[in-house]
């Protein structure tokens, strides 16, 4: 087993994980059982979230009188998870690529424990430069991963990429996450800087997306200061903008973009509205206008972070933080 | 048993803003309104978040449109027209118990 850091948690896995080795003793122990050829049926339990597009089901959780659950990824994946949740059974779809154990783990169960820890999770990338860190907030293929490679291009330190937890609100303070960004293909061609033949820093993912590593470092006792979030507009048209949302627009915004979409249970979603209220009454919140590639302009990531730093100084709506 | 008045000037009836599974955030003044269990919200200027504070106490629509008409210095008619799109709107939320 390997002790892995990320969202400020130790993950011990018995598979390969795309996260900074530590030592330690793991929070969380997650063992690889074999292959099945379909999922079973599910047991009866309280709904905790479940999250469905049209005919598209895509993932349910399940809790059990017993207090354990089941975190179903229809078509792909089961994660038992017991009533400490300390430990969890992953148990694959037979025929999934090597390396889908890691993605779904990274991203789908470090969120789900995120949330379940009491953390704000928010579907967003950050980075950090000269000490000051900022967030891309947004749906899938909005733009966040994109956004964070390319300020990574420019020198800054990746903070985690899809999933970013809150785990402090005085002041607001996210943990480290993963160490590298996934790009879908068209995204790959990013800026000057940005090597695509580093065979030790970008490779292909399971998900065929490509891979690339921005920081190999990190424990789960770091966390860095939020100072802005970002919701990527991209645009054709050679705006580079950052337009501010008043504090209500903001909450709604940081709501509307959870990483687990679905919640039903109201103690996870009271939780969220907490944290996302004190987040956005101390962290601006903008709408982020930025001319779009491919191809990017060489100079992209520089402006972009000169306009996000710049705007990321204005006062919060509340004083003293 | 939800209340709806269709004219919040002769209103006599009693009515509260639910609180039970609902959370609220006051930022800048305006309010958002979460029900927890239907994930539906609730958005208010300032004017509806002075609305929303009283109805934290069973009061009537009178006292509503008084207290608007006190607070911002408008004519009676339009504080009574805002108090009832304000309580038709928490109505239509499920937001409102009489």
């Amino acid at each position: 087993m390997t002790v892995y850091a990320a969202y400020g948690m130790r993950l011990s896995t018995d598979f390969p994980m795309a996260l900074p080795e530590v030592g330690g003793r793991a929070d969380v122990v997650i063992t690889r059982a074999s292959d099945t050829r379909e999922q079973p049926e599910l047991q009866n339990g309280a709904i905790l979230l479940d999250y469905a597009e049209g005919d598209d089901h895509w993932y349910t959780v399940v809790r059990h009188a017993d207090g354990s659950l089941i975190f179903r990824i229809f078509g792909l994946c089961d994660f038992d998870v017991d009533v400490t949740r300390t430990r969890v059974t992953l148990r694959l779809l037979a025929g999934q690529a090597d390396g889908m154990a890691s993605i779904v783990t990274v991203g789908a169960l470090s969120a789900l424990l995120s949330y379940l820890s009491g953390h704000g999770v928010l579907h967003a990338s950050a980075v950090t430069r000269d000490g000051h860190t900022i967030g891309f907030i947004g749906r899938s293929g909005q733009g966040k991963s994109t956004l964070a490679a390319l300020l990574c291009t420019a020198g800054a330190e990746l903070v985690t990429d899809d999933v970013l937890p809150v785990v402090g609100l005085d002041p607001v303070t996210v943990a480290l996450g993963s160490s590298e960004v996934r790009l879908r293909p068209m995204a790959a061609t990013l800026a000057p800087g940005l090597d695509l033949d580093d065979a030790d820093r970008e490779r292909a993912s399971a998900d065929r997306r490509r891979l690339v590593t921005f920081r190999k470092h990190g424990s789960p006792e770091e966390c860095r200061r939020l100072r802005a979030l970002f919701i990527p507009a991209p645009n054709r048209d050679n705006r580079l903008e950052m337009q501010r949302l008043s504090g209500r627009d903001a909450l709604l915004a940081v709501m509307s973009y959870p990483r687990l979409m679905g919640w039903r249970e109201p103690a996870v979603l009271q939780r969220q509205f907490a944290v996302a209220g004190a987040l956005v009454k101390q962290v601006p919140v903008f709408v982020a206008h930025v001319p779009w590639g491919p191809p990017f302009q060489s100079d992209v990531a520089n402006a972009v972070w000169a306009a996000a730093t710049d705007r990321a100084r204005e006062p919060a709506l509340v004083s003293g933080r | 048993m939800v209340l709806l008045i269709s004219d919040p000037t002769l209103g006599v009836h009693v009515m509260r803003i639910k609180t039970e599974g609902v959370s609220w955030q006051e930022i800048d003044g305006e309010l958002v309104i979460l029900d927890l269990n239907r994930s539906v919200y609730l958005t208010t200027n300032a004017a509806g978040a002075e609305l929303a504070k009283l109805l934290l106490k069973e009061c009537t629509a009178e006292e509503l449109a008084n207290a608007l008409v006190a607070k911002y210095e408008i004519p009676r008619e339009q504080a009574s027209a805002d108090v009832q799109a304000f309580v038709a709107e928490l109505a239509d939320k499920k937001l409102l118990v009489g």
